[in-house]
């Protein structure tokens, strides 16, 4: 169930107010209609959980944040987090959006936010100023940036916590993943080498920055493969298209195209189709981020893998700060948080296809892992495995 | 033809014609500073115009070098990333840039990016550039970039600057012009035409008004219309000087021609101008009466006619010489022979008056009547030839009456000194043989007699010299008397050689004389000098050359016993003494002597002295 509504207050903004818990009166109306989890211990009652208020970067036809969104939100119905998401496309509208939600009645509890964009240390200010406790996932400072202000509750009190990606792991799986798949199909050049294109995200993301690291650090580890280029596409379709046309025609002989995130990968298969090359034949194409579009386009061999799992991290963010409203500090074990990310191939992209996606997110079980809802839980397992494959990782059908 | 033909053109020029007319200088002034300025005008702004060409196209190159320093690495570079928007306004960029007008960049794969027009279509200045990405590790030539630059715009600039700078030329130039011709006009054309009109209305009686220009004085720096007026004044005042001055002349000439006529009229010798041909052109009462002629009788006649036969050769051939400018004038003592037929003698003076182109016009004669000198000159020849005839006569009588006295000298003197030689000859023999039997008394005697014969003979010796210098031949020539007196100081000195006396002498004194009476003279100085000096401790002689009266005198100076110069009319006396025998011997001719050999010379001697103080003996030998 999803509830949309506007608040008049912050007119600039598009604002998707998700009270997954409206409040516990849904979760209890669900429970009750035996929608909730088939747990193997006896679940608590859904308790009224923290006011957080999350900003995204509010790439709307984004599928990587419109699951993100999902997940998130369906993990604080479970939890009865009482979300909002607001979308501030630019840093200046991130602060100013931090501002007002201070000064406003329904001031949150938390501010869960990514610093994607270059929004830098200024959010951080901002929140601190705010005295709102904040949480980042996704996308985090940048090296500089980190050496200068410590992780959380070092420099900045409020920021209580984050939760990124294994961005560099991931993007040197991806290469790992592309370059064997290559030489199994014996996609090399005459030298026996595997020639390897990339499309980057966006330069100044450090999500990018340390995707590229990964890709460069696993060719440097292989004496099988070389980089011929990266081109920066700023994560966007047209863009990864137009200029994967561009270098297919200086690289012709490429064998390998690595893409920092799947919509780009689409991209640059939709120029090869124009060029009349077949993808996962004569170009291994590989991407991240689990976007839903490509599961099948991996399914059906066109792409050799996707590597995601991140867009989970708003819904483990859930846990941990409802564990925090409800006085279980996360910083026992740590507060900056790795999420897991794992590649969907030809065999596992379809199993995985029935969890992600709209209205699919319900279906997982986030309750478990949260130490409020699971006295007995003494550490935290975040791991997709066990949300997706384990018994008890999904809810009983209704 | 305007004038004619095209009333309204001609209204519109009329004032150009005027002008012209009015002021033709400061028409063809401006004419020519207009053309001038025109012509230096276009050459200039050819010249700018070319510049800024050049300056332009330069401009364009260092544009395109800008392009290639600033954007060529960028374009690399995003042609490298693909980064199209970044490649776009990069190019657009550099199409945004002045006179560019086309950017392309072309691709090995056939891509191509255009900004602005396609580059035929203008004419331009193009510009290739390649690009190459080189990142350390890559390098890869990723297209070209053609940068096309049009030149319409430079010569649009040029088209807008010629016509800017023409115009602004044209009414500078004009502007200056009239100004210049403003300033010619108020400076000098003015000034010229007063000057003009001064000029025109000048004649004899306005020449006291001086020409004055309505303009400020210069001061201490005049300029050229101040020294132009200066002069017209200068010229003004000299005019009226050189009237008054032609008046003067006239006048001057008017009175000399009076003069001149009343001299010729009234002069007290006869005057005559006489044509080439020997006409008596114009006659003077004077000629009138020395020839015996009535004035208009005369002027018929010609000199020829009136010369005795026996002047007419030396007469023709002496008007010839003059005639031919041999020479400018003569004169002439000749007869002419009168009306009467008398002969009158006449000095005849005469001279000619030629023409400008040299060609004898007339002669000039002044006629003296000389008959009465001439026979007062007959007269004196005359008596002079009975004078000579006495003289020879006289002459005769003293040479014989000389010869005579000569003779009588002369037996005198050999007479005379016989018995003196035998007087002193047996005197000494007394003396000598017979000493014993005379007693004091007797030898004194006997030596008072030896003593008075050999004075007596030496008085003998003494006029027999006088005597043969008055006689002697004398043979002037030149005579180096420095070295005669020095040859007569040693002889004197070898008479006492135990006195001490300094000799001067001054070198190279030369004289036109008779060598031996010189020595005489000189001999006779010095002896006198040796003598009157034998009293002095410190003696000094001195002899030398000094002038008196313009002429050079000689003296024989000493530092003696000197004498009373009341007496000197006595010195040179002969037998003249001014000491006794007793304090100097002497005969008393010396000087004497000296006088009459100096008066054969033609010269003059005399003596200055102070008693005590020595004396000094001068005299002249004049050169003829």
């Amino acid at each position: 169930v999803k509830t949309t509504a506007s608040i008049l207050v912050l007119p600039n903004f598009f604002v998707r107010a998700s009270h997954g818990a409206c409040m516990g009166f849904l979760a209890g109306l669900l429970v009750l209609l035996g929608v909730s989890a088939a747990a193997a211990a006896p679940p608590l009652p859904v308790s009224e959980g923290p006011k957080v208020a999350c900003i995204n970067p509010g790439w709307k036809n984004d599928q990587f944040w419109q699951d993100t969104d999902g997940a998130m939100e369906a993990a604080a119905r479970e939890l009865g987090v009482r979300l909002r998401i607001y979308e501030a496309p630019r840093p200046e509208d991130v602060i100013a959006l931090v501002r007002q939600l201070a000064d406003s009645p329904d001031r949150p509890d938390y501010i869960l936010t990514t610093t994607q964009k270059g929004a830098r240390t200024y959010l951080l200010e901002a929140t601190e100023d705010a005295k709102i406790p904040t949480f980042i996932f996704n996308s985090g400072l940048l090296d500089e940036d980190r050496r200068r202000v410590g992780g959380p509750r070092e420099h900045f009190k409020y920021w209580i916590g984050e939760m990124l990606p294994h961005e560099e792991q991931a993007g040197r799986d991806l290469a790992n993943l592309l370059v064997d798949a290559a030489v199994q199909a014996k996609r090399t050049g005459p030298d026996g080498r595997v020639r390897v294109l990339a499309l980057g995200g966006t330069e100044t993301d450090s999500g990018a920055q340390l995707r590229n690291e990964g890709l460069k650090r696993a060719l440097a580890e292989r004496h099988d493969a070389e980089l011929l280029q990266v081109v920066n596409a700023h994560w966007v379709y047209e863009e990864a298209r137009d200029k994967a046309l561009l270098m297919f025609r200086r690289y012709p002989e490429v064998d390998v195209l690595w893409s920092a995130n799947d919509r780009m990968a689409l991209g640059a298969i939709e120029a090869m189709r124009s060029m009349g090359r077949e993808p996962g034949r004569e170009i291994m194409v590989g991407g991240m981020d689990w976007d839903a579009r490509v599961l099948s386009a991996v399914e059906q061999g066109k792409m050799v893998a996707t590597i995601g799992g991140q867009i989970l991290e708003g819904a483990w963010a859930m846990v941990l700060l409802c564990d925090h409203y409800h006085g279980i500090d996360f910083a026992s074990e740590r507060v900056a948080w790795r999420s897991e990310m794992l590649p969907l191939t030809k065999e596992t992209a379809g199993p995985s296809s029935k969890y992600l996606g709209p209205g699919n997110w319900e279906k997982l079980n986030f309750r478990r892992f949260s130490k409020f809802y699971n006295p007995d839980l003494k550490t935290y397992n975040f791991s997709i495995k066990t949300l997706m494959g384990e018994p008890g990782a999904t809810k009983a059908k209704p | 033809v305007l004038v004619c033909t095209d009333p309204p053109q001609l209204n519109r020029v009329a004032p150009l014609f005027r002008f012209r007319h009015a002021h033709p200088l400061g028409y063809r002034m401006l004419g020519y500073i207009v053309l001038f300025s025109s012509v230096l005008a276009l050459l200039t702004t050819a010249v700018q115009l070319f510049s800024d060409y050049r300056l332009d196209v330069h401009a364009i190159n260092d544009r395109m070098e800008q392009i290639e320093r600033s954007y060529l690495q960028t374009i690399a570079n995003s042609l490298w990333t693909f980064d199209e928007p970044q490649i776009k306004i990069q190019i657009e960029g550099i199409v945004a840039l002045p006179d560019i007008k086309s950017v392309v960049v072309d691709t090995p794969f056939g891509q191509r990016y255009l900004s602005g027009t396609e580059p035929q279509n203008f004419a331009a200045i193009t510009r290739s550039f390649p690009l190459d990405y080189n990142d350390g590790e890559k390098e890869a030539h990723l297209g070209t970039l053609t940068v096309s630059a049009s030149l319409e715009g430079v010569y649009q600039r040029l088209r807008h600057r010629v016509f800017l700078i023409l115009i602004t030329n044209a009414v500078k130039n004009f502007l200056i012009a009239l100004f210049i011709l403003f300033i010619f006009q108020r400076l000098v054309t003015r000034h010229l035409g007063t000057m003009a009109e001064y000029a025109r209305g000048l004649d004899l009686n306005s020449l006291h008004l001086p020409l004055i220009l309505p303009r400020k004085a210069r001061g201490k720096s005049p300029d050229e219309l101040d020294q132009v007026t200066s002069a017209i004044n200068e010229m003004r005042l000299s005019l009226l000087g050189g009237m008054a001055e032609r008046k003067r002349a006239e006048e001057a000439v008017r009175e000399s021609e009076t003069r001149f006529r009343s001299l010729f009229e009234q002069a007290a010798v006869g005057m005559a101008q006489v044509a080439p041909d020997g006409r008596f052109m114009r006659v003077n009462d004077r000629l009138c009466a020395i020839t015996g002629y009535p004035r208009e009788k005369l002027q018929t006649k010609t000199y020829q006619e009136l010369t005795h036969p026996d002047d007419m050769d030396i007469t023709l051939k002496e008007a010839r010489r003059l005639e031919t400018g041999e020479i400018s004038q003569h004169a002439l003592e000749k007869r002419y022979l009168r009306k009467d037929g008398s002969v009158v003698w006449v000095r005849r003076t005469a001279s000619t008056i030629r023409k400008p182109d040299g060609t004898l016009d007339h002669y000039i004669a002044v006629i003296e009547d000389v008959t009465a000198r001439k026979l007062a000159e007959e007269e004196i020849s005359k008596l002079n030839a009975g004078l000579e005839q006495r003289v020879s006569e006289r002459t005769a009588q003293l040479q014989a009456a000389n010869k005579e006295l000569e003779t009588f000298s002369y037996s005198v003197s050999h007479d005379l000194r016989a018995p003196l030689r035998s007087i002193d000859g047996f005197s000494r023999i007394l003396l000598e043989d017979y000493a014993d039997k005379l007693d004091a008394e007797g030898k004194h005697y006997l030596q008072t007699v030896r003593r008075a014969s050999q004075r007596m003979a030496q008085l003998i010796d003494d006029m027999l010299q006088l005597s043969r210098i008055t006689r002697s031949e004398m043979r002037r020539a030149p005579v180096d008397l420095s070295a005669l007196a020095r040859n007569l100081a040693d002889e004197v000195e070898k008479t006492e050689p135990e006195r001490c006396v300094e000799f001067i002498i001054e070198p190279k004194v030369i004289a036109q004389a008779d060598a031996h009476l010189m020595r005489v003279v000189l001999g006779n100085l010095f002896g006198n000098a040796w003598k009157f000096t034998s009293q002095q401790r410190a003696a000094r002689i001195e002899f030398g050359r000094t002038t008196r009266e313009g002429a050079p005198a000689y003296f024989v100076r000493d530092n003696g016993v000197g004498f009373d110069m009341a007496y000197s009319h006595k010195l040179f006396g002969a037998f003249q003494r001014l000491h006794t025998t007793a304090e100097f011997p002497g005969t008393g001719i010396g000087l004497a002597t000296v006088q009459r050999v100096i008066d054969r010379h033609g010269g003059q001697v005399w003596a200055e002295s102070e008693v005590g103080h020595g004396a000094a003996f001068y005299f002249t030998l004049p050169t003829n």
